[in-house]
């Protein structure tokens, strides 16, 4: 299924990905569910995963966009395409929002209250969630982000999606 | 029309069962919704092979193909939506005080297409919330499903309006 030679990044990011759910399993276990009792080298490491994961999709979109020509989204690579800029994008932003709400609190709400009190998993699979459901603008509003690190940073990925989006149907309508 | 007698079936269920108001549910009715699950799961994926392998150019074909793929998509996840209600009934959640939920399991069911096609078709009204893992984890999948279905029918789009 994956072909182009831009599948190791992606595969990397996904281990990335798996690497922090075993991660949040990990601290669930060794401490409570309030996040001042994690200590702060925990919290940077998965800064340090979602900077990383940002990077690598930023190279992956410069090259896409500037480096391939139009039409090269063929029904073969379909899937490559989507795995490489929608799902990088969508582990990027999940990791991204997860750090932020462990380092800054308060900075999601959620409709019930729940997002503060539930287990490190949960929260990191609520942002996941959040993630995709901004991406392909779904807009559930179960979850928003309150304050303005967490909202300018939901802004640009609403922005990447609209251009990623586009650029997508650009491609299928003009190649074929 | 497999697809078609397997949804008459889940009405038939749903009639059959309806007057289970309690929160809990008997084991059997559990089995016989996960059963026809398999089924439409099995259904669906015969659709989708179907349709990418298809090389039709004739437009009414590709249309009606593309219904069939929408609404079973719906459907399907729809039922997904209700089992995971079947089996933990604080699955779903409200945005609002003043949404009314059904509270029969009637009314549940068609809630839950209601959820799948606001999904479906990205409108988000959030009336009703997934709110439990399991059910953010399969909106998740459905979302990207539906995004890639609805962009299959965007690549079609080209013989549809006859851009050369």
């Amino acid at each position: 299924m994956l072909t182009g030679h831009l599948k190791w990044p992606f595969l990397f990011n996904l281990a990335i990905f798996m690497a922090g759910i075993f991660y949040t399993i990990y601290l669930d276990k060794y401490y409570t569910k309030d996040d001042k009792d994690i200590p702060l080298h925990h919290k940077v490491v998965f800064l340090i995963f979602a900077a990383t994961l940002l990077v690598i999709y930023l190279g992956q979109f410069y090259y896409i966009t500037t480096q391939t020509v139009y039409g090269s989204v063929k029904k073969d690579k379909f899937i490559d395409w989507i795995l490489q800029m929608f799902v990088g994008n969508l582990l990027a932003f999940a990791l991204i929002y997860f750090a932020l709400s462990l380092l800054v609190p308060n900075q999601f709400y959620d409709v019930e209250g729940k997002i503060n009190t539930g287990s490190l998993l949960t929260r990191y699979i609520e942002m996941l969630y959040f993630s995709v459901s901004t991406f392909f603008t779904i807009g559930f509003g179960d979850i928003v982000a309150l304050q303005n690190t967490s909202r300018i940073i939901n802004m640009i990925q609403i922005l990447t999606a609209y251009v990623v989006q586009t650029y997508l149907y650009a491609d299928i309508l003009l190649g074929n | 029309m497999l697809f078609v007698a397997g949804w008459a079936l889940s009405l038939y269920f749903h009639k059959k069962y309806w007057m289970y108001r309690q929160k809990t549910m008997g084991l059997g009715p559990k089995i016989i919704y996960i059963l026809q699950l398999i089924i439409m799961a099995g259904l669906y994926g015969m659709i989708i092979n179907q349709i990418f392998q298809d090389e039709s150019k004739d437009k009414l074909t590709i249309v009606l193909r593309f219904i069939i793929l929408f609404v079973s998509n719906i459907l399907l996840f729809g039922l997904v939506y209700f089992i995971l209600y079947i089996f933990n009934n604080q699955e779903y959640g409200k945005t609002d005080e003043n949404v009314v939920i059904a509270s029969s399991l009637n009314g549940r069911y068609v809630q839950m297409a209601y959820l799948s096609l606001v999904t479906f078709f990205t409108v988000g009204y959030s009336n009703i919330i997934p709110f439990g893992i399991a059910s953010r984890i399969t909106s998740i999948i459905q979302i990207m499903t539906a995004y890639l279905v609805s962009a299959f029918l965007y690549s079609r789009s080209s013989i549809l309006f006859d851009i050369k």
